[in-house]
């Protein structure tokens, strides 16, 4: 698994390493000007993502699931 | 044609009025059909003068001879010829369901031939009554078939027995009081004046002074005619007597009572009185109250869970509509609050025939009790969802057409009453979505509910509703139909009178 | 005539007629496929042009056919296609009706060229979209739909009140001509925004659409939102207002589908997120942006309806909804599991599924106007995506801990329209150009370079492994989460009741207002009829108060009156 998940990433970088000799035209940001720095940002953001979905909104947002069974509603 | 028919409109119905009855006395036979032709012959004398009208324009026509300001006139117009016109309309398919159905209430009590033939003239002279009112030019003349209009709908409403009775006196006093505001205001112009006739008032007024007695005898006449018009916070006496009247005659009441009476405001506040101060006034607090009427019924329509009780309330909001377009009274906005006393004449005589046939079969009044119904008579029910989302404002549907013009009339208006109206309007829609999907989410939507009364009485399931209730339901909703995508047409027919009608009290005014 | 058949709403509509008058002898779906192919050969000629009809002295442009309008047309008619292959096995003539209607209502709307009949077709597409819900038949189904109502008529309502002030300020009937910045753009931006489900007027379509039925959110899943994007395309092209709020929108939908639990829940906070992408790009303007935003909605009802297609299947095949109930069942239903994960590949926008050549042009777009942080926003929502469609859904869902589901076997439509729909998603996807030969805007746009492929790759390999790391923590758990919802369900509500409490209080005014004293009054009435008994003074009370507040308010208006004459004129 771990060495599968390595061979993956490091043809990805091989793959970006080829992009940036080639000198293609890239878009956007500065996570497409460094190798591999959309895996960086991928990385982060899903654990941001997770961390804030999971940890913050859940504890401010979660009830019960008959929560609106009572109330009177339109 | 056009020296005879203005009179036949009014002494027709007036004349069946006492012949029916006396025919179910003597040959003690049921006089559906005589009621019926009658009916169709008042249509079509009304039909004719609306042709003849838009073909040659208005007619004066001189009852007995005699020539105004001395005699009494009547006054056709095409405003007045589209009123006779609905009236007389919806009156057939009064008729037709009062021919072929049976009262449900009446039907308990024991109905009789003769019961029937005055039921049956009873609403002969409704009719009479109203069209007088739609065709007279003398003020007095209308106060006389108000109350002529007033005594046949109190015994309309008391028929059902029971509940109806008390509903019927509560609608006798507010129309007693209301006829009698108006009659002092006619006095307070007589006084004034020295004239019945609306031309002549009109050609006079100008030359009163603007003193207390004048402002008296407007605020009375409005306020009189206001309460017939249900114009809030006059209303009172309308949820009663729409839910407590037997079916047959609720369709008719419902669709055109209170929109005759509206007429007659904007024909006396609009046209004959618009050159006083006080008119103006009391135009602008119409629209006012109108807008509040809109919204309030709206609110009470939704909190309401009896379908008939919630088609009133619905009513209430609907005649603060038309009374916005008549405190406006700009030529779009009398349009639109022309068109919606059509539009919503058509979609409430359609839901309350609906509503009443539902009930009369032992179907309920309750919003619960109309689950399942659409799977049972399909048509029928598309007929009733046509007349609530023309209600509602859903192209092409007539309602919609008027919503527009009283939408586009508020633009026009500006200020904070046009603000106002025009949210009132928008706000209205919603609130009749809520309302009306509510009822019609049972209908399409619900597993039929289990009638327990039948289920043990062992009775046969039948139609929901009485066939001679399903035909002015569904006729009612073609023409709801027709009626929207006519309406360019018809908004070219009538506004020209009313044009050079209030252009030529203005020029006469110094 | 041959115009009428031109026009693939007629088609829907002839069925509906069809399976009405048939609704007893047979089952609609038959028609329901075959209209839903008519109306697609009839697009598939791509005619453009214009047809109208002057009624009753309004001019109506009932069929305006550009490159625009038939894109979206033609999506609509292939997803109506799919949906009635999918519930063919179970949708009833009702169900049938509504869907036939909802589905024309919508083609019509996006092929009105007038204001009138865009409106008539947008509030059809509301109404029939509503009775879909209700189809649902449940408790629930019910609740929800009353809720999308009022939202619908509330947006309905600030549509009429827009094109009524647009007309009347001496617009044109013709759909268009908004003045940026007017009462008018405002109104009918707000009426679109409802439907394009921009929060926070977004919670009527995550409330509603999972409580339809399974094949009734295929088609729920396509119409109303994609509808009002192709609004926001024809009337608010570079609305720059749009581009913040199409960002956050992407996040918010992917935030919550995170927390959610109900299947159909999480892919419709997906419906926001997608549409949130599509709404930026309207907002950017530019035409790579606008052709972005178009071929976005069309991918998006393809891979969208797939996936709903999935999660129904899901239901269908063992009844249960929630994450935390089912588990371990795609040995019963492989082939869906396949279909739902090229669905999933192509939401998460991955290279050779059809959400990759439409989402990577709207990036692009961001980044060629240097829109830095919606950029980054659009690409941090393309990984929430994945995570939950494309790894949370499916491992709790079809893969993960068994917990003894039983799975019923599926109907073969149900899994043909999922093999079709799988089919087109990766068609496009291998030959974009079918979709761009299509796009209405004149800008190209090249979309297998190396470097969007690699850093796609590189996005979807960072969030599986971070889904791997935190796969304890996304555990669903059955629990719900406040929405904007609330806000009409719990404190509207209870201003709504105190109102009514208010109304219902005693008192003579409220009795006036309420007009409900028959019922005291009856026994009075019953005493008067059966003499003997003497009727109570308190039971005619309020007989007495209606009389005194007329004449009162006849008394106070005749004052107000005078006083204002006397004060317009004095002496």
């Amino acid at each position: 698994m771990a060495a599968g998940l390595g061979g993956v990433i490091a043809a990805l970088a091989a793959l970006d390493v080829l992009g940036f000799l080639s000198g293609a035209e890239h878009h956007g940001g500065i996570w497409n000007s460094v190798p591999l720095g959309d895996l960086a940002l991928g990385a982060l953001g899903a654990g941001i993502l997770v961390w804030f979905a999971k940890r913050i909104l859940k504890r401010l947002l979660s009830r019960p699931e008959n929560y609106y069974d009572g109330t009177r509603q339109p | 044609m056009r020296d005879v028919l203005p009179g036949l409109l009014v002494a027709l119905p007036l004349a069946g009025a006492a012949f029916l009855p006396l025919l179910a006395a003597l040959s003690r036979r049921t006089t559906r059909v005589p009621a019926l032709a009658l009916h169709v012959a008042i249509l079509a004398a009304a039909l004719a003068l609306f042709g003849s009208v838009a073909a040659g324009g208005p007619i004066r026509y001189a009852l007995g001879g005699w020539p105004g300001p001395w005699g009494i006139e009547l006054w056709l117009d095409g405003l007045s010829t589209l009123m006779a016109v609905l009236v007389s309309g919806m009156a057939c398919f009064a008729s037709f369901a009062q021919a072929f159905g049976s009262n449900e209430d009446g039907a308990a009590r024991g109905s009789t031939p003769l019961r029937e033939g005055l039921l049956r003239g009873a609403l002969l002279l409704l009719v009479a009554g109203l069209l007088g009112i739609v065709a007279t030019r003398d003020v007095f003349n209308l106060f006389v078939f108000l109350e002529i209009s007033s005594l046949a709908a109190y015994t309309l409403v008391a028929s059902g027995g029971g509940r109806s009775t008390v509903a019927a006196f509560r609608y006798l006093l507010a129309g007693t009081a209301a006829g009698s505001l108006y009659l002092f205001g006619v006095g307070f112009l007589y006084a004034l004046t020295g004239t019945l006739n609306m031309d002549d008032l009109a050609s006079r007024l100008p030359s009163v002074e603007a003193d207390a007695a004048l402002t008296v005898a407007v605020v009375l006449i409005a306020v009189g005619l206001s309460i017939k018009a249900a114009l809030f916070p006059l209303h009172g006496w309308l949820p009663d007597t729409y839910v407590y009247t037997p079916t047959p005659a609720a369709g008719f009441i419902a669709a055109v009572m209170a929109k005759v009476s509206a007429y007659a405001l904007l024909r006396l506040l609009g046209e004959v009185l618009a050159g006083t101060e006080a008119g103006a006034v009391v135009l602008e607090v119409m629209i006012w109250l109108g807008v509040a009427g809109v919204v309030a019924g709206g609110v009470l329509a939704v909190a309401q869970r009896a379908v008939t009780r919630m088609l009133a309330w619905s009513s209430i909001s609907a005649m603060g509509m038309i009374l916005i377009g008549v405190g406006m009274g700009s030529a779009l906005a009398i349009t639109g609050a022309l068109f919606h006393m059509a539009a919503h004449a058509l979609a409430k005589g359609c839901l309350f025939f609906g509503a009443g046939g539902v009930r009369a079969r032992g179907g309920g009044d309750d919003v619960e009790r109309w689950a399942g119904l659409g799977a049972r008579a399909p048509w029928t029910f598309a007929a009733l969802t046509v007349a609530a989302l023309s209600l509602i404002g859903i192209p092409p549907a007539a309602g919609f057409f008027s919503k527009y013009y009283l939408l586009s009339a508020s633009i026009a208006a500006g200020g904070p009453e046009g603000i106002a109206s025009f949210a009132a309007i928008i706000l209205s829609s919603l609130l009749a979505t809520v309302y009306f999907l509510r009822v019609l989410e049972a209908v399409w939507f619900r597993a039929p509910a289990e009638a327990p009364d039948r289920a043990s009485s062992g009775e046969p399931a039948g139609p929901v509703l009485p066939r001679p209730l399903a035909l002015p339901v569904v006729g009612l909703a073609v023409l709801i139909l027709l009626t929207g995508i006519f309406a360019r047409p018809f908004e070219r027919h009538v506004l020209p009178d009313w044009e050079t009608g209030t252009a030529r009290i203005a020029a006469e005014a110094p | 005539m041959s115009a009428l058949f031109l026009h693939p709403a007629f088609w829907l509509f002839t069925g509906v007629l069809v399976v009405f008058a048939n609704r007893r002898r047979m089952p609609g779906t038959p028609v329901g496929v075959i209209v839903a192919l008519g109306a697609l050969l009839a697009l598939l000629r791509g005619v453009e042009g214009t047809l109208e009809t002057s009624v009753a002295g309004f001019r109506l442009v009932w069929f305006h056919a550009d490159r625009l309008s038939l894109l979206f047309a033609l999506v609509f008619a292939i997803v109506a296609l799919l949906g009635f292959l999918y519930g063919s096995h179970r949708m009833r003539a009702g169900e049938t009706v509504a869907a036939l209607l909802y589905a024309g209502s919508a083609i019509a709307t996006v092929l009105a060229g007038d204001w009138i009949t865009f409106f008539v077709f947008w509030e059809a597409m509301a109404l029939s979209s509503l009775a879909l819900i209700w189809q649902g038949g449940t408790a629930g189904a019910r609740r929800a739909g009353m809720r999308y109502l009022l939202v619908h008529a509330a947006g309905g309502a600030l549509l009429f009140a827009g094109i009524a002030l647009h007309l009347a300020g001496g617009g044109e009937t013709s759909l268009g001509g908004l003045v940026s910045g007017s009462p008018p753009f405002w109104l009918i931006l707000g009426a679109v925004a409802t439907n394009a489900a921009i929060p926070p007027l977004h919670a009527w379509l995550t409330d509603a659409y999972p409580e339809a039925s399974t094949s009734g959110s295929v088609f729920l899943s396509a119409f109303t939102t994609k509808t009002a994007v192709y609004a926001l395309l024809r009337l608010f092209p570079g609305t720059e207002i749009l581009v913040p709020l199409g960002a956050a929108m992407t996040l918010y939908g992917v935030v919550f589908a995170v927390i959610e639990n109900d299947i159909r829940r999480l892919l419709s906070y997906h419906i926001v997120s997608q549409v949130g992408y599509m709404v930026t790009a309207v907002g950017i303007g530019t035409q790579l942006a606008l052709n972005g935003a178009a071929s976005h909605a069309f991918s998006h009802i393809l891979y969208k309806a797939l996936l709903f297609m999935g999660a129904g299947a899901a239901i269908e095949a063992t009844g249960l909804r929630r994450l935390s109930d089912l588990g371990g069942i795609s040995r019963g239903m492989r082939f869906a599991v396949v279909m739902y994960g090229v669905g999933a590949l192509s939401i998460s926008g991955a290279p050779l599924f059809n959400g990759f050549i439409s989402k990577s042009m709207i990036v692009s777009a961001a980044a060629e106007e240097h829109l830095l942080w919606t950029e980054l926003l659009l690409v941090l929502a393309a990984v929430g995506t994945f995570l939950s469609v494309g790894l949370k859904l499916p491992w709790f869902a079809f893969f993960g801990e068994r917990r003894g589901v039983r799975v019923r076997p599926l109907p073969t439509n149900l899994l043909a329209a999922m093999g079709i729909g799988g089919g087109l998603c990766l068609l496009y996807g291998v030959f974009p150009d079918l979709l761009y030969s299509r796009l209405p805007y004149a800008a190209t746009y090249a979309p297998y370079t190396l470097d969007h492929v690699v850093s796609a790759m590189q996005l979807l390999v960072a969030t599986g492994f971070v889904f791997y790391l935190a796969r304890k923590t996304l555990v669903p758990s059955p629990a719900l989460a406040l929405d904007t919802d609330w806000l009409y369900r719990v404190p509207f509500a209870r201003v709504v009741a105190a109102i009514t409490r208010a109304l219902a209080a005693t008192g003579p005014l409220a009795q006036a207002l309420r007009g409900e004293t028959v019922v005291r009054l009856e026994a009075t009435a019953r005493r008067l009829a059966a003499p003997g008994a003497p009727p109570r003074r308190r039971e005619s009370f309020a007989f007495r108060a209606s009389i005194g507040w007329t004449v009162l308010f006849a008394a106070v208006a005749v004052v107000i009156t005078w006083i204002v004459v006397w004060l317009r004129n004095p002496g």
